[in-house]
């Protein structure tokens, strides 16, 4: 099952390990991963498509939330067939 | 005004009230500590290792619910805090630690004592920031100190470049600071908290099951209010031992792999199980599809990712127990009648004890036992604050010590960090110097973190150090006897070179090779006694009482205890909690 999430971060050192890492600890794996800066400076929207488990990605989406330079996070699309 | 980057943390310390700070020097944070050197109102406790700086620092934390603060250099200073941040983390203590990083152009260069310290610690800490310019210092520290101490709390490391530390500028530390991503929760909704009063106005057998989140919000006396206007039985989690005195009434105590018996049978009776501030950690829950098997579950958490994270929760309630608590009170009506109740958890309790003393009565008592350890500590030291290692003698102390109040029972919880005990202690006594602190030791574990007895004395730190000495890394030979059948295997410290490669069971003549503790603390500058029956035991615990007042020295006391003694009951691995075993016979 893959998920498509939208994220938007402070840019800050190490957001992107912390969100990387997260989604390791919690087997899943990332199958692409892009960031880019908001319309706000110093803020970026990572969009990112991961595939593992359906069970444990509303988890996930809350580890998520609960970094400190994460802001908001939005599970845009969860679905077998997502490309 | 224009300072350096060490003296804007020295600013820091002041402004945030920190009066103690942990540490080890090393060159990345020699400016640190020459700003410390010119500030008297800050104690500086030199500590004998980085681990056992940050364990001081987590046992002050405990203690006082006050950020615990420590230094440490860059490199393996650093490395060396990894442990304690990860006890820190896992049992939620909040704590600013500060490492030493080499100067920014040599930064991933691999220099002398140079290691990658934010993307180590990453995985063990709250939080952690890297700090690349002397104008965002300030921010960072006001920061780390705000995510250490709100929300669930936890370890916040920031990590300084040396050239950082010896910039100037002119700035001022700020007052407040924003964080957009971090919301820490704070009232419970109303909707929420109105399902809660509902589900235990309607339920005929609720239960409470309190966590170290209780001692953390300092909700005790909320808790305790609840408690006796509803009539609510309770039982705790290990990390949730003095949120309600061990000795009151509707106190079953704990539950969980080696909790009391009574607890895990209510827990097995009970319709609405309100866990208050709990992780619902595995060593609590134990088979999960056993878990209080005819109850609704609340969950009342700070950290909307403990909820539902191991067991169901049927009720979900986010909120700062700080505030939850009294807001329930506020919505919780008349109660039902639970007499029948009452008297049934009451008759658990009852039955537990009967268990555990006709066991006792049965045990030789040439040597003291474990319980009768513990009943000496609470009769001549009534008022103690009590610091575990971890093991065999955690589990006595929590099962035997009667704990009244919160912040007077510290122990790694989480992670079970042995060598913990001893400099957690050290930090609360720095915290506490009024208190009597005793740490209930093992022979194992008091060997991880022993050279912090340089610590205690330097510092006039009077700890009492009880070992419950069985020659044996206990817990592991306990699990060794009981599931891999008896094949005692790294587990003997008074092993030898003579001794049978298969040894299975400790032998008359078995000559001991473990150190002589009471020696070992006596060339530290403590005191050291033996004690080999309870008689010796009690006189030297009333002797260390009186070392502490008159020459202010701590004191180790080698306590031997039965060698193959055994923590029951045990809810085996992968049994649930009704399935407990008390000397290997169904309870």
């Amino acid at each position: 099952m893959k998920h498509v999430l939208s994220l938007l971060v402070e840019n800050h050192h190490g957001v992107l390990s912390r969100i990387a890492r997260l989604f390791d600890g919690r087997g899943y794996r990332l199958e692409s991963l892009t960031t880019a800066p908001a319309d706000e400076p110093g803020l970026n929207r990572i969009t990112l498509v991961a595939s593992g488990p359906a069970a444990s990605i509303d988890k996930a989406a809350k580890q998520l939330e609960k970094l400190v330079d994460v802001i908001e996070v939005k599970v845009a699309l969860e679905a077998a067939t997502a490309e | 005004m224009k300072r350096n980057g060490a003296e804007m943390i020295v600013e820091s310390l002041r402004r945030e009230g920190v009066d103690t700070v942990f540490g080890y020097p090393g060159g990345a944070v020699i400016p640190i500590f020459d700003a410390l050197y010119h500030s008297r109102d800050i104690r500086v406790v030199l500590a004998r290792h980085e681990q056992a700086a940050v364990h001081a620092a987590d046992g002050y934390a405990r203690a006082t619910g006050k950020v615990g603060v420590c230094v440490a250099t860059s490199g393996p200073g650093a490395t060396n805090t990894v442990t304690g941040l990860a006890t820190a983390r896992l049992d939620s203590v909040p704590l600013v630690c500060i490492t030493g990083q080499v100067s920014r152009p040599l930064i991933g260069n691999d220099v002398f004592q140079e290691a990658d310290t934010v993307g180590i610690t990453q995985p063990v800490t709250k939080h952690n920031y890297l700090v690349m310019s002397r104008e965002e210092l300030g921010t960072t520290l006001k920061r780390s100190f705000y995510i250490a101490e709100s929300g669930r709390p936890g370890p916040v490391v920031i990590d300084i470049p040396k050239d950082v530390l010896l910039e100037s500028f002119d700035d001022e530390y700020p007052d407040s600071v924003e964080l957009r991503g971090y919301k820490p929760a704070g009232r419970a909704s109303a909707e929420s908290l109105a399902k809660l009063a509902d589900a235990i106005g309607a339920a005929g057998k609720p239960l409470f099951f309190i966590g170290g989140g209780v001692v953390m919000a300092d909700a005790s006396a909320a808790l305790k209010k609840i408690v006796e206007s509803t009539g609510i039985p309770a039982v705790t989690s290990l990390m949730g031992i003095g949120a309600l005195d061990s000795a009151h009434p509707l106190n079953l105590g704990m539950l969980g792999m080696h909790g009391d018996i009574g607890a895990n049978k209510a827990l097995c009776a009970c319709d609405l199980l309100v866990g208050l501030g709990v992780r619902f950690d595995d060593r609590a829950v134990g088979d999960p599809s056993r878990f209080a098997p005819l109850a609704k579950i609340a969950h009342v958490d700070i950290d909307p990712t403990s909820i539902g994270r191991t067991m169901r929760a049927d009720i979900q309630v986010v909120g700062d127990l700080r505030t939850v608590l009294d807001d329930l009170a506020g919505r919780i009506g008349p109660q039902p009648d639970r007499a029948a109740w009452i008297a049934e958890a009451a008759g658990y309790a009852e039955y537990g004890e009967s268990v555990v003393e006709a066991a006792e009565a049965r045990k030789p008592k040439e040597l003291p036992t474990p319980m009768q350890v513990m009943k000496a500590i609470n009769a001549i030291i009534p008022e103690a604050l009590i610091v575990t290692e971890v093991g065999q003698n955690q589990m006595w102390a929590a099962q035997y010590l009667r704990i009244e109040k919160p912040r007077r029972w510290l122990t790694s919880g989480g992670l079970g960090t042995m060598g913990y005990g001893f400099p957690a202690a050290l930090g609360a006594q720095a915290a506490k110097p009024r208190d009597t602190v005793v740490v209930v030791a093992g022979d194992g574990s008091f060997q991880m973190n022993i050279q912090e007895l340089a610590t205690s004395v330097q510092e006039e730190l009077p700890v009492i150090v009880v070992i419950l000495n069985n020659g044996y890394l206990g817990m592991v030979r306990q699990w060794q006897e009981l599931f891999f059948d008896k094949r005692y295997s790294a587990v003997c410290l008074d092993r030898h070179g003579g001794c049978p490669a298969d040894c299975s069971a400790p032998k008359p003549g078995c000559s001991a090779h473990s150190p002589d503790f009471a020696a070992i603390a006596a060339a530290y500058g403590a005191v050291g006694y033996r004690a080999s029956t309870l008689r010796e035991l009690e006189e030297t615990l009333a002797a260390a009482l009186e070392t502490r007042l008159v020459c202010r020295r701590p004191t180790v006391i080698d306590c031997k205890i039965g060698r193959e003694e055994n923590v029951w009951p045990i809810v085996a691995p992968g049994k649930g909690n009704d399935q407990m075993l008390y000397e290997g016979v169904p309870v």
